[in-house]
């Protein structure tokens, strides 16, 4: 079936997107319910749109449903092993920008985001979505990803401050 | 490096928020090396979607045997991949894998082609512009260009044309990254196709086609036959398809919306694969496919 390879192309981009949006619920679950759900609706998507933010709307909103019911004891974490990278797309030593217990501080910092403001810094910095991507799988207008970002940030800053003391 | 995220500037600051990113904890935990609980998240889906009996709107036409295409309402469509694998050429050059999956089609019918405008016979480009500009196919060639532009030396590979007197030269010619697209716009030699102004377009590039995935192949409203042009292994395929998703070496999968031109031969001569997109027919396309000179 052919379908399984366009599973197979963005199985991975899916289920972190669905891990980032909530965390304490099972990722792989919520992206192969999502998976089912935009099989079920292909012949609602727009030919000549970009095909991987509309799967990430379904993905999202999925995780979103999850994540009311699974509550919000787990948040995101770091890589065991010391947060040792796995392949070559980690930052060597070198040129890394944080140290371990900078990003420590970091995640939990983000952590202690609201939702709405963990979504966009996840949308767009652990997903490294454009703006237009993370509109469109968020679901809300490309001008609102801009400001929300900016406000998301500004209270990370905070948070972050605030554990610092 | 350091640990004093809030010293650092906005764009230090973004930069160590998408480094974290490529940290965090994967979902399915981290034991390096294991290949990953998603990898058989596809599996898992294709088993579902067989057991519950889902179906994307329109029974596939692989369940529809001898119901004809009717209606051609809401088109859906699953998915058809064509794969072009990496290839070595013989010289060693590597050639990016690619992989192509043909998406939903529309969902509004392409509308019969605008009858309005017929080619001018006599090829003046002067106001209007050349058949397929709006299509994405690359930077166009000026006339004065072409010997230049698409020679071996240019495009990576020797170029070929249709030796068919019906068909004469191409009313346009675009080249795009080593892969070179020669238009013709409808007239007696070929039928209007879904895009106005078009009625064929042969695209060459380097790249080979992986027999294996054509065996997957699915979609309502498109069929793929497996074909010789020549001497060489193709496919024909025809009926509805929109959008194309490459998997480029590094594996990101890359989207291309498509235009919708008409049925599509597609073959590979050595390293080289062909593309041909016309509403001719298979037999007329197979005539032009064997007279590439």
């Amino acid at each position: 079936m052919a379908y399984e390879e366009l599973v197979r192309a963005y199985q991975d981009v899916a289920v972190r997107t669905a891990h980032v949006i909530a965390p304490s619920a099972d990722a792989e679950d919520a992206a192969q319910e999502a998976f089912m759900k935009a099989y079920a609706a292909l012949s609602r998507f727009r030919a000549g749109s970009p095909f991987r933010p509309w799967l990430l709307s379904i993905v999202a909103n999925e995780a979103r449903n999850r994540r009311r019911s699974a509550g919000r004891r787990e948040g995101l974490a770091l890589r065991a092993a010391e947060d040792r990278p796995i392949g070559d797309a980690a930052p060597s030593p070198e040129t890394a920008v944080l140290d371990h217990e900078g990003r420590r501080a970091l995640v939990e910092a983000v952590n202690r985001l609201r939702d709405e403001d963990r979504e966009v810094i996840g949308a767009r910095y652990f997903l490294d979505l454009s703006e237009a991507e993370t509109a469109a799988t968020l679901g809300i207008p490309r001008g609102t990803v801009k400001s929300r970002t900016a406000r998301a940030l500004a209270r990370l800053r905070t948070v972050y401050g605030e554990a610092d003391r | 490096m350091s640990h004093d995220w809030l010293a650092m500037d906005d764009a230090r600051r973004e930069a160590a928020l998408r480094e974290l990113g490529t940290l965090l904890a994967t979902p399915e935990g981290d034991p390096p090396g294991r290949p990953g609980a998603s990898s058989d998240l596809a599996t898992r889906v294709r088993a579902r979607i067989v057991a519950e009996g889902i179906i994307p709107a329109r029974r596939p036409w692989w369940e529809r045997n001898s119901v004809g295409r009717s209606r051609r309402s809401l088109v859906l469509a699953t998915v058809l991949v064509l794969a072009v694998a990496a290839t070595a050429g013989a010289i060693g050059l590597g050639v990016p894998g690619i992989r192509i999956i043909l998406g939903p089609a529309p969902t509004a019918e392409p509308g019969p082609t605008a009858t309005s405008s017929p080619p001018s016979p006599t090829g003046s480009p002067t106001a209007t512009p050349a058949p397929g500009a709006t299509l994405g196919l690359g930077q166009f060639v000026a006339p004065a260009d072409i010997e230049r532009l698409t020679g071996a030396e240019a495009l990576g590979f020797a170029a070929v044309r249709p030796d068919d007197p019906a068909l004469g030269a191409p009313d346009a010619t675009y080249i795009m990254a080593g892969r070179l697209s020669l238009v013709w716009a409808p007239g007696p030699a070929v039928p209007a196709t879904g895009t106005p102004s078009v009625g064929l377009i042969l695209t060459q590039f380097r790249g080979s086609i992986d027999a294996g995935f054509f065996n997957k192949i699915a979609g309502p409203g498109t069929t793929v036959d497996r074909v010789l042009v020549g001497d060489s292994p193709g496919y024909w395929v025809a009926g509805e398809l929109h959008l194309f998703f490459y998997t480029d070496h590094r594996g990101r999968v890359v989207e291309e919306t498509r235009r919708f031109v008409g049925d599509t031969l597609i073959w590979t001569v050595g390293d080289i694969t062909y593309r041909l997109e016309t509403a001719t027919g298979l037999d007329r396309a197979l005539e032009i496919a064997t007279s590439l000179r």
